[in-house]
């Protein structure tokens, strides 16, 4: 009877679990029909089946914009690694009053509403000059980054024995060889995790580039928002096939990955 | 010898509470230093100074006459074993040994002789390709010891290096570092809180309390000839029986015990006259005797209340009407003591230290 139980209980996790899976991947996967239908708006094809929002893709202005969102992407989250490291790391071996509200200045982004930290953006920008160009943006997204390096490498550094920096000290090692021989290695899945977050920050923050940039830095988010506005362009539908098939090869390849690790 | 390592009243205070307070030692060439004293007594405190962790409030820590007090710890070339061993889990044993050299600048190639070298000296050369976490304790510890000697110290500071193995290995391992300090000849800076382990391998022994050093000396002396209540009880077991009625002598010192009188050779000690006093006999300075007649001039009667066996040898408790209950050792080669013998204890006229003060109940230095 209690197995039976059991087994009846196990049945319904699964159903519950599946339920779930389809709600929240059901109207992702809505996309994939629209972006093969022939017609010039978004519908569901009928009968019909076309590839030419994917032709555009590759013309058009969207490949530049994807190089624009890879750009800045990838030198928000190199500058967010590096800085959010490094200062998480102060802030383990010092943790003193200033490096703690440092952290609390350092997770405003974090805290602050997006359209008021665009708004300010917007103001500060203009004086600097730096509105619609790739430094002013690269610098705001980094900006936005950063929380999530800081909390990431904090947390694998929580684990992190103190003795052994000073093993590392007593044996000769000056500062900079024990940060790059003992500690960056040892909080190496933090960085990493730090710097996917950093980079996906950047790679679909589009309410600040709607403030601060127009047409010399021209990223994806701003470009599918445009899309949608001017002629709800099936061309965004084929794009979101596109980078759901790039997260599922990335996935199945973490999998095989981390299996491969384990045996 | 000369000195290779000196506190010049070394005073560190956090905040309110002062963890070392006016310390002075000198630490002799080679010899096997062991600070001994409970937790929060100093000695970590004074071992992290020395490496350089920890900046005194006052005072000058030197090394052969120079001062190093502000020092960084990496330009003072000193082996440091942590409790815990601290080895790098991401590096190999090959590589932790390798990494005092690395980062001195030497190139693999160059440096594979003298850590093939240390890691024999420690037996785990078949094992230096494995990670820490894939070794026993006792390998760990031994892995922290060449990671700490692979690069020539001047000194090695130790800090309850043996603490988290269990205690047949920690035996084991005792011998071992005993071997290898005269192997190496290093000065060896040992902190423990561990009496029995301070015994059994130090040239001399500083014992710590309150941030103090309560008393220093060899082995032998700091057991034999106390200089404290806190020493006696702290290092081995001790009887404390309240004296009263002290006299000196020229080189004796006669005390009373209830009714009755005592005699003491003095020998060099230096004896309190005034205050409480209290006679520290070690148990197994005290012999148990069936009849009077046999027993020597020092000797107290009283009745066996409690006998604990060991193996090597009894323990056996004796009340008496005049000191109390005291503890005896008896070897298996005397009669076996019963409970309820009526017995004279008897000690020769060298045994026993007069000490100032009476022992506090709750002293919580048997702890060691």
């Amino acid at each position: 009877m209690a197995t039976d139980a059991n087994r009846q209980s196990v049945e319904m996790s699964r159903i519950v679990a599946w339920m779930t899976t389809c709600f929240l991947v059901l109207p992702i996967l809505i996309v994939i029909p629209v972006s093969f239908t022939p017609k010039r708006y978004l519908s569901m094809p009928a009968g019909d089946w076309s590839l030419r929002h994917y032709e555009v893709l590759i013309s058009g202005g969207w490949l530049s914009s994807i190089g624009d969102s890879l750009l800045v992407a990838i030198c928000s989250a190199l500058l967010a690694l590096a800085m959010g490291t490094l200062f998480a790391v102060g802030h383990w071996r010092l943790n003193n009053g200033v490096t703690r509200n440092l952290r609390l200045l350092l997770l405003l982004p974090m805290i602050v509403p997006p359209i008021v930290h665009a708004v300010a953006f917007y103001q500060a920008w203009s004086i600097l000059d730096l509105l619609d160009t790739y430094l002013g943006l690269i610098l705001v997204h980094t900006m936005k980054a950063l929380p999530f390096v800081v909390l990431s490498v904090t947390a694998s550094l929580v684990n992190l024995d103190p003795r052994l920096e000073q093993a590392s000290r007593s044996l000769g090692a000056s500062s900079r060889q024990t940060l790059f021989y003992i500690l960056l290695p040892q909080v190496r899945p933090g960085m990493l995790a730090g710097g996917i977050f950093a980079f996906i920050t950047s790679w679909d923050e589009i309410i600040v580039a709607i403030f601060i940039t127009s047409r010399a830095v021209y990223t994806l988010p701003k470009r599918i928002w445009d899309g949608l506005f001017d002629n709800v362009d099936p061309a965004i539908a084929a794009l979101g096939t596109i980078m759901i098939i790039i997260t599922a090869i990335g996935l199945l390849i973490k999998d095989r990955y981390e299996k491969a690790q384990k045996t | 010898m000369k000195d290779a390592l000196s506190f010049e009243s070394v005073t560190k205070k956090y905040g309110e509470f002062t963890a070392l307070d006016n310390v002075s030692l000198d630490i002799k060439a080679g010899e096997f230093m062991t600070l001994l004293g409970p937790s929060g007594s100093g000695k970590t405190t004074m071992l992290m100074t020395i490496g350089g962790f920890v900046e005194p409030s006052a005072g000058h820590v030197t090394l052969d006459g120079q001062r190093i007090t502000h020092l960084p710890p990496e330009n003072r070339n000193f082996g440091l074993v942590f409790q815990g061993y601290a080895l790098f889990p991401h590096l190999t044993v090959w590589e932790n040994v390798f990494y005092p050299l690395r980062v001195r600048g030497m190139r693999k190639a160059e440096a594979e002789p003298k850590v093939r070298d240390v890691l024999d000296l420690i037996q785990l050369s078949h094992l230096a390709e494995r990670f820490p976490k894939q070794l026993s304790g006792g390998q760990q510890q031994r892995v922290a010891l060449a990671r700490a000697l692979v690069f020539s110290p001047e000194l090695l500071l130790l800090d309850e290096p043996l603490s988290a193995l269990d205690r047949a290995l920690r035996k084991d391992l005792q011998r071992e570092l005993k071997d290898l300090h005269e192997r190496v000849g290093t000065t060896f800076i040992y902190v423990t809180h561990d009496q029995e382990e301070a015994l059994s391998m130090s040239d001399r022994i500083a014992i710590l309390r309150d941030g103090q050093i309560e008393q220093l000396g060899t082995p032998s002396q700091l057991y034999e000839k106390p200089s404290s209540i806190f020493v006696a009880n702290f290092l081995g077991k001790s009887n404390f029986v309240p004296v009263d009625d002290l006299t000196v002598e020229g080189g004796e010192v006669r005390y009373s015990v209830g009714q009755d009188r005592f005699r003491l050779s003095r020998g060099d000690m230096s004896i309190p006259q005034s205050g409480e006093l209290s006679l520290a006999l070690r148990p197994e300075r005290l012999t148990l005797y069936a009849n009077h007649k046999d027993a020597p001039e020092n000797c107290i009667a009283g009745k066996v209340v409690k006998v604990t066996y060991f193996g090597q040898l009894y323990e056996a408790i004796v009340s008496t009407q005049a000191a109390g209950d005291l503890l005896v050792t008896v070897d298996l080669a005397q009669n076996e003591p019963r409970i309820g013998d009526q017995v004279w204890l008897g000690w020769a006229i060298d045994s026993g230290v007069i000490l100032a003060g009476r022992p506090v109940e709750s002293d919580d230095a048997y702890a060691g």
